[in-house]
C-alpha cells in the first residue's frame, strides 16, 4: 500500500503546493472575517474532500493514466483503496498545515484549540467521509464531469429547495421542518457533549462511512472500461 | 509558376536545439518528402511554415508570397495534417465540418462526405472516441476537402494501417495530377515516400543534410560495400557515413561515380541505397573527420 | 509446447462494433505480429489481456493463469506499450519512473539508466517536452526494465524514425535470445514484422481472420494474376481472395505451389508480401 501512496503524491506533487496555497488563503480569510469557530469547520469538511478527491482524479483524466495505473501489477480494489488513503492523508496533512500556518498570526489561541478537540476533529471526520462518500464513487464512475454534474445539481436543488420554503408563508411547512430537523442535526451534534459514548459513535460512523465509500467505489470502478 | 515553398537562411532557436540557417526549394506540382530522425526539426520547420512559433531570422514564402505578411492568404490554400490531431474531443466528426468548412471559401461539403465515406469514418461518433488512425484520418478529410494548393503535412500516415496509406497515398498523387498543387510531407515511413515523392528532403540535428529529386538522389548516391582493408583515412572523405563491421564495411556516397573511379581496381561493390540505408548511414555512420 | 498466452472464444460487445469469437496463442519463447486495418480491434484486444477493457465472455490465460483471477502476479511479469502516452506529462522522467519502479520486484534501476542512455533520453526533462517519437521510446524504457517475460506492445514503432525502429527491433531480437521472453505487438508497419515477427495474426472487423507463421505466410501463400475467366473455370486451392482489375483478376491464395499446378500458362504468380495480403483480406472479395 505504501508504493500506491508513495506513487499517487509524486504523481501529484505539484497539487499538495496548490492546496497548501490554498490553505493559507483559507486561513487568512478566516481569520479576516471572523469566521466563527463551526462555520470554519463546515466549511473545511466540505472543502478539503472535494480538493483533495477531485483534484486528483481530474489530474488522472487529464492525462488518461488511469491506464499507465490499471497496467501496474495489481488490482482495481487496491487502486481504490489507495485513492481513498492517499484522499484522507490530504486531507488531514492539508488540516494540520492550515492549523500550523494560522497559529502564526492568530491572536486567539482558544480558536484554535478548539480545533484541536477530540470531538471536533470526529466531527470534521464524519462531516468529511459524507461528503466524500457522496464525492468519491460519483468521480470514480463518471470522472471530474461527473463531480461537476453532481455539485451543481445540489446547488439547484439548494436553490429550489429555499425557495419552496420561503414562498410558503404555512410555518408548518413539511419542507421548512424537513430543514429545520437537518439544521438541529448539525446543532446537535456539535453542541452534543463529548462524552467518550458520543465520540465513539462519531468514530464508528465515520468508520462505517468511509467502508461504504470504499465498498461502493471498488464496485464501480471494477465496471469501467479503459 | 511561382514555386510553392521557398525557405531561405531559417533560423529557429531553442534551449536545446536549433534550426540552422535552412533552406529549401519546392516547385509547384510534386510531391516533396521531408525525413529524418526523431527530433530532427520536421515537425518545428513544418511549424515554422504556418506561423504557429516564430522564427529568429530568414524567409519564407508559400506560392512566392511571405509567410507572415500574406498569412491568411496563404492559409487559405494550404490543407494541413498535425503529427498530433487536436480537436475538440466532445464535437462529433459531422459537427467538425461546419467549424472548419467557415474559414475556407473552396471548401466543398459534398467532397468532405464523400471522403469520410472512404475513409470509413463514422460522422455521429464523438472525436474523442476515434482511435488515433481515425482522427488522422478525419484530419486527412478536413485538409483535402477545400480545393487546397499546398498539402502541408506533418507524419500523415503515422497510425495508418499500410492498406489506407497505399490507397492515400494514391490520392495524393492524384492531387498534384493538377500541376498546380503540390504536397509536403514529413514521414518515417520510408517505402511510401520510395513509392510516391519526387523530391526527398533529409533533415538532421536542425540541419539540411540533402534536398534534391529522388531520381538524382538514388542515381548518384551509392550504398558502398566492402572488406575493410580498403578503408583508410583517405578513403574516409569519399563518404557522408560509414558503418564497420568486423570484416567488412558499408558506406554511403553522395557521388558513386567519384568512388568507382577512386576505388578502380579495389574489390568493392556498389548498389543503389535504399532511403533506410541512407537514413542509417548519416545518422548512425561514422564521419570523416 | 508452452504457451505465454492463450485466447479462447473471447467477446466485446460495443456500440457499433463487436469483437467476437477470437481464439488465438502464442508460445512461449515467440514473436507474434498482430496487424489488421484501423479500427479492426487491436488495440482492444491487447487492452482486454491488461483487463482495461472487460469482456464479455471467454476467457484469457497468461503464463497458464486466469488474467482476472491473477491479474497483480501476471502484471509483474509484462512489459506494456501503449499507442497513447498515459503518463503525467508535467513530471519528469526520473519521477515517473520512481513512482512506477516499485511495483516490479524484479525492477532493474542499472539496465533503466543504460537504455536511456541509449535512447538520448535526458531524466531531468518533463514528459510534455518530449516529441512523440522520444514518448514512446520512453514507454519503451520503462517496458524494458524490469526482465519482463511478455511483452506487450500497442503499435510501438508508430512515430519512430526508421533508424531508430531498426535499433528497437534488433534490441527486441536480443531479448528474444532469452527463450524465455515472449512478444505480442501491434503495428502497421509490416516491414518490421517482417524482419523479426515468427507468427502473424490478422484481425478485421473484431474477427481473427488468420494466426500462423510468418515462414508459412511469406512461404506458403501467393498472388495469382491471370484472365478474368480463371475464377469461373478452376476451384484455385487455398483461394482467399480476388480482386478483379483492368486486366483480369489477382487472387490470393494460401498455397501458391499447389495453385501453380492448375493454372493456365499465360498467368503469373508473385510472393505476397504482408502488405499485400493484408491489402486482399481487407478488400478483396470472399470466396468461401
Amino acid at each position: 500500500m505504501l508504493k500506491h501512496i508513495r506513487r499517487e503524491l509524486i504523481f501529484n506533487q505539484t497539487q499538495l503546493y496548490i492546496f497548501a496555497g490554498y490553505m493559507i488563503v483559507f486561513w487568512i480569510w478566516i481569520d479576516w472575517q471572523d469566521i466563527p469557530f463551526r462555520m470554519s469547520l463546515l466549511f473545511l469538511s466540505f472543502v478539503l474532500p472535494l480538493f483533495c478527491a477531485a483534484s486528483i482524479q481530474a489530474r488522472e483524466e487529464k492525462f488518461k493514466a488511469w491506464t499507465l495505473n490499471c497496467s501496474l501489477p495489481t488490482n482495481r480494489k487496491t487502486l481504490v483503496l489507495a485513492r481513498l488513503i492517499t484522499s484522507w492523508s490530504l486531507i488531514f496533512a492539508a488540516f494540520v498545515f492550515g492549523l500550523l500556518f494560522s497559529a502564526l498570526f492568530q491572536e486567539n489561541p482558544a480558536f484554535l484549540s478548539q480545533f484541536l478537540e477530540p470531538k471536533s476533529i470526529l466531527i470534521f471526520l464524519l462531516l468529511s467521509s459524507l461528503f466524500l462518500a457522496f464525492l468519491l464513487p460519483f468521480v470514480i464512475r463518471f470522472g471530474i464531469s461527473g463531480v461537476i454534474i453532481g455539485l451543481v445539481a445540489l446547488q439547484v436543488l439548494g436553490v429550489i429547495t429555499l425557495l419552496l420554503a420561503q414562498t410558503s408563508s404555512n410555518k408548518d411547512n413539511i419542507l421548512r421542518s424537513f430543514l429545520h430537523s437537518i439544521i438541529n442535526t448539525v446543532k446537535f451534534f456539535l453542541d452534543h457533549d463529548p462524552t467518550p459514548g458520543f465520540l465513539l459513535l462519531l468514530f464508528f460512523s465515520a468508520a462505517a462511512v468511509n467502508i461504504f465509500t470504499f465498498k461502493f467505489s471498488q464496485f464501480l470502478f471494477a465496471r469501467r472500461d479503459f | 509558376m511561382e514555386p510553392a515553398l521557398e525557405i531561405n537562411k531559417l533560423r529557429k532557436e531553442y534551449k536545446d536545439f536549433k534550426l540552422n540557417d535552412i533552406s529549401l526549394h519546392l516547385p509547384s506540382g510534386y510531391i516533396m518528402g521531408l525525413i529524418g530522425p526523431n527530433g530532427a526539426g520536421k515537425t518545428t520547420l513544418i511549424k515554422l511554415i504556418l506561423n504557429m512559433t516564430q522564427r529568429k531570422s530568414g524567409e519564407i514564402k508559400v506560392f512566392g508570397l511571405d509567410n507572415l505578411t500574406h498569412e491568411t492568404d496563404i492559409k487559405s490554400r494550404i490543407g494541413f495534417v498535425h503529427e498530433e490531431p487536436h480537436y475538440y474531443g466532445y464535437l462529433k466528426v459531422k459537427e467538425i465540418r461546419s467549424l472548419f468548412s467557415r474559414f475556407y471559401t473552396n471548401w466543398n461539403n459534398d467532397l468532405f462526405f464523400s471522403l469520410c465515406g472512404e475513409f470509413s469514418l463514422p460522422l455521429n461518433k464523438r472525436i474523442a472516441a476515434l482511435s488515433r488512425g481515425t482522427k488522422m484520418k478525419l484530419s486527412l478529410a478536413l485538409a483535402l476537402s477545400h480545393d487546397a494548393d499546398f498539402l502541408l503535412m506533418d507524419e500523415p500516415t503515422t497510425g495508418l494501417d499500410p492498406v489506407f496509406r497505399r490507397d492515400l497515398l494514391r490520392k495524393f498523387s492524384e492531387v498534384i495530377q493538377n500541376e498546380n498543387k503540390t504536397v509536403l510531407f514529413s514521414t518515417h515511413i520510408t517505402s511510401d515516400l520510395e513509392r510516391t515523392a519526387d523530391y526527398i528532403t533529409y533533415i538532421q540535428k536542425g540541419e539540411i543534410l540533402f534536398s534534391c529529386t529522388k531520381d538524382h538522389l538514388f542515381e548518384t548516391w551509392g550504398l558502398v560495400k566492402g572488406g575493410n582493408e580498403v578503408l583508410n583515412r583517405e578513403t574516409h572523405r569519399f563518404f557522408k557515413g560509414v558503418q564497420r563491421g568486423p570484416y567488412s564495411f558499408k558506406a554511403l556516397t553522395a557521388d558513386k561515380e567519384k568512388v568507382r573511379r577512386a576505388f578502380s581496381g579495389k574489390n568493392i561493390l556498389i548498389d543503389k541505397p535504399s532511403l533506410d540505408d541512407i537514413m542509417f548511414l548519416l545518422s548512425k555512420g561514422e564521419i570523416n573527420a | 509446447m508452452e504457451y505465454a498466452v492463450e485466447i479462447e472464444n473471447l467477446r466485446k460487445e460495443f456500440k457499433g462494433f463487436t469483437l467476437k469469437d477470437v481464439s488465438f496463442r502464442i508460445p512461449k519463447g515467440y514473436v507474434m505480429g498482430l496487424i489488421g486495418p484501423n479500427g479492426a480491434g487491436k488495440t482492444t484486444l491487447i487492452k482486454m489481456i491488461m483487463n482495461l477493457i472487460r469482456k464479455n465472455s471467454g476467457r484469457i490465460f497468461v503464463f497458464g493463469k486466469d488474467h482476472i483471477q491473477h491479474e497483480a502476479e501476471i502484471k509483474s511479469q509484462i512489459g506494456f506499450v501503449y499507442d497513447v502516452p498515459c503518463f503525467y506529462e508535467d513530471l519528469k522522467l526520473k519521477k515517473l519512473a520512481s513512482a512506477i519502479a516499485p511495483f516490479y520486484p524484479k525492477w532493474n534501476q542499472e539496465l533503466f539508466l543504460k537504455l536511456m542512455n541509449e535512447f538520448e533520453l535526458p531524466l531531468g526533462k518533463k514528459f510534455k517536452k518530449l516529441s512523440h517519437g522520444m514518448k514512446m521510446k520512453f514507454s519503451l524504457c520503462l517496458a524494458l526494465s524490469h526482465d519482463a517475460d511478455l511483452i506487450l506492445m500497442d503499435e510501438p514503432t508508430s512515430g519512430l524514425d526508421p533508424v531508430f525502429r531498426q535499433e528497437l527491433l534488433a534490441q527486441l531480437s536480443q531479448i528474444m535470445l532469452d527463450e524465455e521472453k515472449t512478444v505480442l505487438f501491434s503495428t502497421h508497419i509490416t516491414s518490421d514484422l517482417e524482419r523479426i515477427a515468427d507468427y502473424i495474426t490478422f484481425i478485421n472487423n473484431g474477427e481473427i481472420l488468420f494466426s500462423s507463421t510468418l515462414d508459412d505466410i511469406l512461404g506458403k501463400w501467393g498472388i495469382i494474376k491471370a484472365g478474368k475467366d480463371l475464377l469461373e473455370k478452376k476451384d484455385i486451392p487455398g483461394i482467399m481472395r480476388s480482386q478483379k482489375t483492368e486486366y483480369g483478376i489477382e487472387i490470393l491464395t494460401s498455397n501458391i505451389k499447389k495453385a501453380q499446378t492448375i493454372l493456365p500458362p499465360d498467368s503469373i504468380t508473385e510472393k505476397a508480401s504482408l502488405e499485400d495480403i493484408m491489402y486482399f483480406m481487407s478488400k478483396g472479395d470472399k470466396h468461401a
